[in-house]
């Protein structure tokens, strides 16, 4: 009977069992004392045969503190990658491996020791002593060849079996599991005395040692001899000339690293079966092994069962672990048969389950005794992105993505889509859709598959920048939930946007009446090419006083159109009265309104115009009098006179005749008449200046005649310009 | 294998929830664990850079010629340093007097030698007395390696 356990003890459970799991690194945890060496029994075979004794993440942690840092130019360890081959199962030895593109030396080493049950401790240890390199932060390319120091056979084809780091890992813990498993088919046997040297040298000699389990007679097989007492003597060092060294720093460095190779671990048990029965509407997997503590093998102990499910979450389950197993009670006498565990735990989705197993110990020796995965297979679901395109432009811009999806397994059924869009800021926004709409082709693909399985979607554009569309179909079948399979990934960059223009002109218009400022342009949004966008203008007077107006830039302008191929209408052309004379700052802004150029304004240049007094420019060229046949005369004058600031407009020309009888008599003329050499030497005034006008004179004796340009403009009324004096007489 | 760049179940929880937009969806994870200090342990003899070791000349070698613990047989063991190869042959000779027992066996292809493994003889063939085991090695590459002689005693 399965016993109920509430969730705050799975999850003391999960706190105990991770008590075990602490990760060991590569500093020394205690100085080894080569007096505790015995050379019958250099490692335990639980230690030895413990293919969970360190998880990838272990193993690279170890390897990270290990090599700190790792010097230019070289990989170390535990940045190490390579692909690997997948080795068939080896039957007694090893399970099958898995090869993998890109496996970390870490899970090189995780992964041949939970294939072959092979301590990753043990390895790490191995090519160390061998290599040296897990220490090594410049490690050469021959170390990773032979880094295990497994030997090639002389007719053998080395590169593919036994050389490189993969092979080398591989073929050492195969051949450890070979030893083990026909220990009297190798020359090292356990559990009896062997002869065994000192040295490769005859001559240094030999003992007789007494090999007490089968990790031991392995290490000598592996390499054949024992340290003497000289090198016992200098632990971390070196002896006489007949010191041996591999066997010797295999148990120091083990000793240090991981501490004691020879404590046994306790309690001891097993996974020995970890299979799912996939049935129409869920899975059953089955964990069942055994585990006893070691102090006590009589009494019954707990299995705590975790299950980690393909999304990572794990399960707890408790176990007492009393059921039946003979072959248990066999190996260890005194055990008894009630040490077995079995659980069947139902799942609702396929993909890849891992169990690890605890046993729990009596006096609170839990450790974890092993760790299987195993996958319940899972079909991806279909589809496919048709079409994915921009519509519409300026704030109406979207994304368009179209396209299909079904789950083979319930292909009736139509599934959901998710499309994830990354926007330029980096945030994601998911959306789900039911992919129903008809797809007739799909359907007659998928014989009974029906045609709704179209989707489409349609995204806003809502800022320029670079987007991505990730289209994902969701399985519909239970087995199948989790295999999300990514359609497609697709990119667009909308350019920014933003109001392009220029302001063609700011005028002062000097018009006596109602003086402006005139300001004439265009400007469109290029995200938003069709639309009429705002013109501000923005006019700081001589007191510093800022007015804003707003304008629309919406008369036509057909060259600004051809010019930029686009249509409607940009053009402004805009008056903004003045009241005070002096400099005014205009400045004018196209405003943005598409939403790849929002809050993108583009400001034109500002520009400054002077309502300043400038008196008229002019020249009273010539006076002459002609006798006329009533006796008076008649006085010819003529110049010309421009008020620069309405160079358009012919300003007036006052004449002032002072009388021989000293009376003084006023004549206002306009200077309209065409003088083409003005208009030559002053081409903004225009030759409309001139004058050419007569007065009667009507007393005899000597005249002074004075010619006074008149101030017309605006700012220039009262600034009057005396353009000279002439005396004529008759 | 999760594929992490795919969006996980829980998502779609969250859209069934939620509606139809979904916000935060993250990149992957950072697995990589940070590395810590540490002084190595001393006294490393890393075989040098570039060297292989130094051969070792072939030699046969006895490993153990004795009386199994039940008395029913001889078991002798050996292994040829300095070779690795699987196509030789050793031979176990046992002597006293005049009497001569032998059996062989193959040479298989060790990690550093060439093993010839553990060989039985029933105890029956042997007298009591102090008797000599060597080993003789021979394949294609070698001829007649042999190895010292070790004593046997038979109760």
């Amino acid at each position: 009977m399965r016993r109920r356990f509430p969730a705050v003890m799975i999850a003391v459970l999960a706190l105990l069992a991770g008590l075990f799991t602490v990760i060991p690194t590569a500093e020394p945890a205690n100085a080894a004392d080569g007096r505790n060496f015995n050379p019958g029994y250099i490692i335990s075979d639980g230690l030895f045969y413990d293919g969970a004794a360190m998880s990838a993440g272990e193993v690279q942690s170890f390897l990270n503190s290990a090599v700190p840092s790792c010097r230019s130019g070289y990989t170390c360890l535990k940045d190490y990658r390579q692909a690997t081959p997948t080795r068939a199962a080896v039957s007694g030895r090893c399970a099958a491996y898995a090869g993998a593109a890109n496996e970390s030396a870490a899970q090189i080493i995780a992964k041949v020791g939970q294939a072959c049950g092979f301590s990753q401790k043990a390895m790490i240890v191995l090519l160390e002593k061998e290599q040296g390199i897990i220490t090594d932060d410049w490690p050469s390319a021959r170390q990773y060849r032979s880094a295990t120091g497994y030997g090639c056979p002389d007719t053998a084809d080395c590169d593919s079996t036994y050389y490189g780091f993969f092979n080398q890992v591989y073929a050492a813990a195969l051949q450890f599991k070979n030893y083990q498993a026909n220990p009297t088919r190798w020359n090292h046997v356990p559990g009896r005395v062997n002869t065994v040297r000192f040295s490769p040298n005859a001559a240094c000699g030999s003992s007789q040692v007494y090999i007490q389990n089968a990790a031991t007679a392995g290490l000598y097989n592996y390499t054949p001899y024992q340290p003497n007492a000289s090198a016992l003597a200098n632990l971390y060092g070196t002896g006489d000339a007949c010191g041996a060294y591999g066997n010797r720093n295999f148990w120091r460095m083990y000793s240090d690293w991981f501490g004691s190779p020879t404590d046994v671990p306790n309690p001891i048990g097993s996974i020995d079966q970890f299979t799912a029965s996939v049935g129409a509407k869920t899975a059953t997997l089955t964990v069942r092994g055994w585990t006893l503590d070691m102090n006590r093998s009589s009494s019954a102990i707990e299995a705590h069962v975790y299950l980690t499910y393909p999304d990572g979450s794990v399960k707890g389950t408790p176990l007492t672990a009393n059921q039946s197993r003979p072959d248990v009670g066999g190996a260890y006498p005194g055990a008894g048969n009630a040490h077995g565990y079995s659980t069947n735990l139902e799942v609702t989705r396929g993909g890849t389950y891992q169990a690890c197993v605890y046993g729990i110990g009596l006096s609170g020796n839990n450790r974890l005794l092993q760790c299987q995965t195993l996958v319940v297979a899972q079909n991806e679901p279909l589809g496919k992105v048709d079409e994915f395109v921009t519509t519409g432009s300026g704030s109406s811009t979207a994304m368009k993505v179209r396209g299909w999806a079904l789950d083979p397994d319930a292909s009736a059924v139509s599934s959901q889509v998710h499309v994830y869009v990354t926007q330029p800021g980096g945030k994601v926004v998911g959306t789900s859709l039911v992919a129903d709409k008809a797809r007739p082709d799909i359907g007659a693909t998928f014989p009974g598959a029906g045609s709704a399985h179209g989707f489409e979607l349609s995204i806003p554009v809502t800022t320029p920048g670079i987007y991505q569309v990730c289209s994902y179909a969701i399985p519909t079948y239970w087995k199948n939930i989790g295999a999300n399979r990514l359609l497609e990934c697709q990119s667009v960059n909308y350019v920014k946007a933003f109001p392009n223009g220029q302001v063609d002109a700011i005028v002062a218009d000097q018009t006596p009446t109602a003086p402006a400022i005139s300001v004439s342009g265009w400007t469109y949004d290029a995200g938003a090419p069709a639309s009429s966008i705002g013109a501000h203008v923005y006019i700081t007077d001589p007191n510093g006083v800022t007015t804003g107006y707003s304008r629309k830039a919406d008369k036509a302008r057909d060259d600004v159109n051809r010019a930029f191929g686009i249509s409607g209408a940009h053009g402004f052309r805009e008056s903004f009265p003045v009241t005070v004379k002096g400099t005014y700052t205009v400045c004018v802004y196209g405003i943005a309104v598409s939403s790849l150029s929002v809050g993108l304004n583009t400001p034109f240049p500002c520009q400054k115009v002077t309502f300043g007094t400038t008196a008229p420019t002019g020249a009273f060229d010539s006076a002459s009098v002609t006798p006329t046949a009533d006796g008076k005369a008649t006085l010819s004058v003529s110049g010309w006179a421009v008020d620069r600031d309405l160079a358009s407009s012919p300003i007036q020309v006052h004449f002032y005749v002072t009388r021989p009888d000293a009376t003084v008599k006023g004549y206002p003329f306009v200077a309209d008449e065409t003088r083409n050499d003005v208009a030559r030497a002053y081409p903004w005034a225009g030759s409309n200046h001139g004058f050419a006008e007569q007065i009667t004179l009507d007393q005899k004796g000597t005249y002074q005649v004075c010619a006074i340009a008149i101030g017309t403009a605006w700012s220039n009324v009262g600034a009057n310009t005396s353009l000279g004096c002439k005396t004529v007489s008759y | 294998m999760r594929d992490r760049t795919r969006p996980t179940w829980q998502y779609v929880g969250i859209v069934l929830i939620a509606g139809s937009v979904l916000v935060g969806c993250t990149g992957p994870a950072q697995e990589s664990p940070s590395p810590t200090t540490s002084t190595l342990a001393p006294g490393n003899e890393s075989t040098a850079k570039g060297e292989d070791p130094s051969p070792v000349p072939p030699e046969a070698v006895l490993v153990f010629a004795s009386v199994d613990a039940d008395g029913a047989a001889v078991s002798a063991s050996a292994y040829i340093a300095g070779v690795i190869e699987n196509d030789g042959v050793c031979t176990f000779t046992f002597s006293a007097g005049e009497a001569v027992v032998t059996t062989t066996s193959d040479g298989l292809a060790d990690r550093a030698t060439t093993s010839c493994g553990t060989v039985q003889v029933p105890i029956g063939q042997f007298t009591s007395g102090t008797w000599d085991a060597t080993v003789s090695y021979s394949s294609a590459a070698f001829s007649e390696l042999v190895s010292a002689s070790s004593p046997l005693e038979i109760p």
